[in-house]
C-alpha cells in the first residue's frame, strides 16, 4: 500500500512540477508586457495585472514547498506513512465530504484560472469570477470549521 | 459512542500519536473517538480492537446505540 502511495507522489511531484514551469512561463509573458502594454494604463488593470502576477507567484511559492515535503517524505519511511495516515484520515475525509471538500476545491482552481484568463481581456469578468471563488470558499471554510468543532 | 480506548492506551502504555499511527489515523481522530465526539468507522474501529488484541463489541459500548 505505501509503494502505492510512493508512486501517487511521485506523480504530484511531476505534476505540481508542470505547473510551476507554465505558471513560471505565464509571469515571465506577463512581465514582458506580451499580454499587451496598455493592460497598466489604470488602477484597475493594474490590480488586475498585480493580482495574476501575485497569485502565479505564490503558486509557484505553494508548489514548491509541496514539492519538498513530498520528497523528503519519499525519503523517509517513517515521514511517508505519517503523511499516508494524516491523507487517509477518515474523520477528516468525513469532514472535507461534509464542507464541499474536493470539488470546492476544484472548481475555485479552475474558476481562478478563467479569472487569470478573463483578467487579460474584461476586468468585469475578472472581479466577478473571483468574488465567486471567495465566496464558495468562504462558505466552504466556514463548513469545515463547523465540523471541525463538531467532530 | 463510549469506548475503553483510553484505559487500553494508558494499560498499553501508549500515547494517542502512536496509537493514530499504529491503526493508521491521526492523534485528532483518536481525541475525537475518545471524547465520543466521532464515532470510528468499522474498518478503524477493527483496527483498534485488533491492536489491542480485542474484539470490537470489547472495546466500543454499543449499548446505547439506537436501533
Amino acid at each position: 500500500m505505501m509503494e502505492k502511495y510512493r508512486k501517487i507522489l511521485q506523480k504530484r511531484i511531476l505534476l505540481m512540477a508542470i505547473a510551476i514551469i507554465s505558471a513560471a512561463m505565464l509571469l515571465l509573458l506577463q512581465v514582458s508586457g506580451f499580454f499587451g502594454a496598455d493592460l497598466k494604463s489604470d488602477f484597475s488593470n493594474g490590480m488586475v495585472s498585480g493580482f495574476q502576477s501575485g497569485l502565479l507567484t505564490a503558486l509557484i511559492g505553494v508548489f514548491t514547498v509541496f514539492i519538498i515535503r513530498y520528497r523528503m517524505a519519499l525519503k523517509d519511511q517513517m515521514k511517508l506513512k505519517l503523511f499516508y495516515n494524516q491523507e487517509n484520515d477518515e474523520r477528516k475525509k468525513v469532514i472535507k465530504q461534509k464542507s464541499g471538500g474536493n470539488i470546492v476545491i476544484f472548481y475555485s482552481v479552475v474558476i481562478i484560472f478563467a479569472a487569470i484568463i478573463a483578467g487579460y481581456f474584461n476586468t468585469t469578468v475578472f472581479y466577478t469570477l473571483i468574488a465567486c471563488v471567495l465566496f464558495q470558499l468562504s462558505v466552504s471554510s466556514l463548513l469545515k470549521f463547523y465540523y471541525l468543532r463538531k467532530y | 459512542m463510549k469506548t475503553k480506548i483510553k484505559e487500553l492506551r494508558k494499560k498499553h502504555k501508549l500515547s494517542q500519536a502512536e496509537l493514530a499511527f499504529e491503526v493508521g489515523t491521526t492523534r485528532q481522530t483518536i481525541t475525537s473517538i475518545e471524547c465520543e465526539k466521532y464515532t470510528a468507522s468499522l474498518v478503524l474501529a477493527y483496527k483498534i480492537a485488533s491492536h489491542f488484541g480485542m474484539t470490537i463489541e470489547e472495546v466500543f459500548d454499543f449499548s446505547e446505540v439506537e436501533d
